[in-house]
């Protein structure tokens, strides 16, 4: 606020100041518009915040979730993704990326529910012409009305207090493909007193490309989040910082198959040693992994090196050797395998801790039931992959 | 600022109205239709003082209503750049805060507050002097100076187009005014503080 300075610059910026004598011509001091050039980093309604410059709709990117009419210029949205990361390593935290359908709940139209399932449009209509509205069962199941339909959305077992232990070590934004009244409506009954994510809800209107989620509105560096997801192939390529979780599904899917549903049997996925317990303590060994490591300069931690660490180390130690190299899904439990520190073989061989044979009457079988090798189904590499722990080798279905 | 102008409107009127209160009916359909509207060209309309002049009526071929042109007194609000405004705030955050005069929302960016004012968040987000002195939060009146102001042509509600006629002239579409504001200048910012009484 130099007014000297301003006086010797700003000769065309003056204004007339009130007194009942002479006038006064004092300058405005609005230096920092004259003496450095607008950026026009943060454009609200189309006009630049700071100089009032009218932007157009093609300059930066659309940032409506924080608040509606908001674009950022390219340099500011990556200054504030450095400052935020910045601020949050400050504080010992990092960045979590969650989904929300079938990752912390599952929803269904209530015209869609099947027979078996009629019971809870019974207990939806007891209790209440209120939307969201709880029905018993716990804290759980809730109903939202959404224009004339009605909408049930069971919360996954566990969720809250995943969300309160998460919301420690890290900063949450929800990534759904949902549209934004259903997101923030579902936001609304996971987090009613608006601890967790704050404003950081980003639905599918705000993803340029549709059906690809990306990480270009978190305002974070890439470096420090993690995303729990439980489909990997909406996120394109970017898989390293992905921890595919377990699909939550309550209400009987699409898929006619002979199964019955949690909803179906009255019963539901374990509290303690569901897919959310077990994420969350890979998150919890991330989060240590990256802060409490002495050997790591604090310039090259990265979680992609931090999940891909700890998920090596899941079965370290075994050989595995798949029995029949004919079922469809090989490549891919194989490349599990190996990204969890196994390694996989096709000949048989003294080093063998595992086998991996989902047919009873293989050779292999017999061989591995003479050498007194471990037997497992290929659904035990799935698993240990998804719960990112190795689970007891007698739990196969032999 | 306020200003006291003179407008027109053509007031379409049903023929059950005609009669002995025929005056009033157009006078009250003016009010209901008018006060609290908004244009880009004057702004928003406070209240109607008085009406002018009601001139001879036009019967509209093949129906039987009927075109009176009113003309009108009245108070009206628009923003301009370079004004100095009180206004109350409405919400806090990292960029800034959100105010409000009357129908007018101002947005002043944390670029246009002074650098010794902090943001500190939590259940009251607001902004602080280091000592503490002054403080900015939701309720707070601030005097700020407008740096621009822009009329957006709102949404049109559903009820609101069906209730108007549709010979409305141009100027007369619901908008709305949204302005950037500053109070990096002398003599602006708080004025009251909303915690003392």
């Amino acid at each position: 606020m130099n007014i000297n300075g301003v006086v010797a610059n700003n000769k065309k910026f003056c204004s007339w100041t009130g007194s009942d004598s002479l006038p006064l011509r004092l300058p405005l001091l609005s230096v920092s518009e004259e003496h450095t050039i607008c950026q026009h980093a943060t454009i609200l309604n189309g006009m630049c915040v700071v100089c009032d410059k009218l932007m157009d709709d093609s300059y930066g990117v659309c940032f409506d979730y924080i608040e509606k009419g908001l674009r950022y210029s390219i340099d500011e949205i990556s200054r504030l993704k450095k400052r935020n990361t910045k601020n949050l390593l400050r504080m010992r935290k990092l960045h979590l990326v969650l989904d929300l359908d079938h990752t912390l709940l599952h929803s269904r139209w209530i015209g869609k529910l099947t027979s078996d399932e009629k019971y809870l449009e019974k207990a939806a209509a007891a209790a209440g012409e209120f939307s969201s509205d709880k029905i018993s069962r716990g804290n759980d199941l809730f109903k939202i009305k959404i224009g004339d339909n009605v909408l049930l959305v069971k919360l996954r077992p566990f969720v809250r207090s995943f969300l309160e232990e998460a919301s420690r070590l890290f900063e949450i934004s929800v990534c759904t493909m949902g549209n934004r009244e259903y997101a923030t409506r579902a936001v609304k009954l996971l987090d009613p007193d608006c601890k967790y994510f704050n404003s950081r809800i980003i639905t599918r209107e705000d993803f340029k490309q549709k059906e690809r989620k990306c990480l270009d509105l978190v305002l974070g560096q890439e470096s420090s989040i993690v995303i729990v997801d439980d489909t990997e192939s909406v996120w394109g390529g970017r898989v390293e910082n992905l921890i595919t979780v377990g699909s939550y599904d309550f209400f009987k899917g699409k898929k006619k198959n002979d199964c019955k549903s949690y909803s179906e049997q009255m019963s539901d996925e374990s509290e303690s040693d569901g897919a959310l317990a077990n994420i969350l303590r890979a998150l919890k060994a991330v989060h240590a992994l990256y802060f409490d490591n002495p050997g790591n300069h604090a310039a090259g931690r990265d979680v992609r090196s931090c999940l891909a660490k700890i998920r090596s180390r899941i079965l370290m130690g075994c050989t595995i050797l798949f029995g029949d190299d004919d079922f469809e899904e090989l490549p891919l439990t194989w490349s599990r395998a190996e990204e969890m520190g196994a390694i996989c073989t096709l000949v048989t061989d003294a080093s063998i801790t595992h086998v991996v044979s989902s047919n009873t009457q293989s050779e292999t079988f017999e061989w591995a039931e003479q050498e007194n090798k471990c037997l497992v189904h290929p659904q035990w590499i799935n698993d240990a992959y998804f719960l990112w722990c190795r689970q007891p080798n007698d739990v196969s279905f032999f | 600022m306020f200003f006291h102008i003179v407008l027109e409107r053509n007031m379409q009127l049903h023929p059950r109205h005609f009669g002995r209160n025929l005056r009033e009916h157009i006078i009250s359909k003016l009010m209901k239709d008018v006060e609290g509207t908004c244009s880009g060209r004057h702004g928003f309309v406070v209240a109607i003082t008085s009406v002018e002049n009601i001139g001879k009526g036009l019967i509209r071929d093949g129906t039987g209503f009927v075109t009176f042109p009113v003309k009108y007194q009245c108070v009206v609000f628009r923003p301009f750049k370079g004004e100095i405004l009180e206004a109350v705030v409405s919400m806090v955050n990292k960029m800034g805060f959100f105010a409000e005069a009357g129908p007018v929302q101002i947005f002043v960016s944390n670029h246009l507050i002074p650098d010794d004012m902090e943001f500190q968040s939590g259940d009251m987000p607001n902004y602080t002097t280091s000592d503490g002195s002054v403080k900015i939060q939701k309720d707070s009146e601030v005097r700020l100076k407008i740096i621009g102001t822009r009329v957006d042509a709102t949404e049109i509600d559903k009820n609101i187009s069906q209730s108007r006629p549709k010979w409305d002239p141009a100027g007369s579409h619901p908008s709305r005014f949204f302005c950037i504001g500053t109070i990096k200048d002398d003599f602006l910012g708080v004025i009251n503080d909303p915690t003392t009484i």
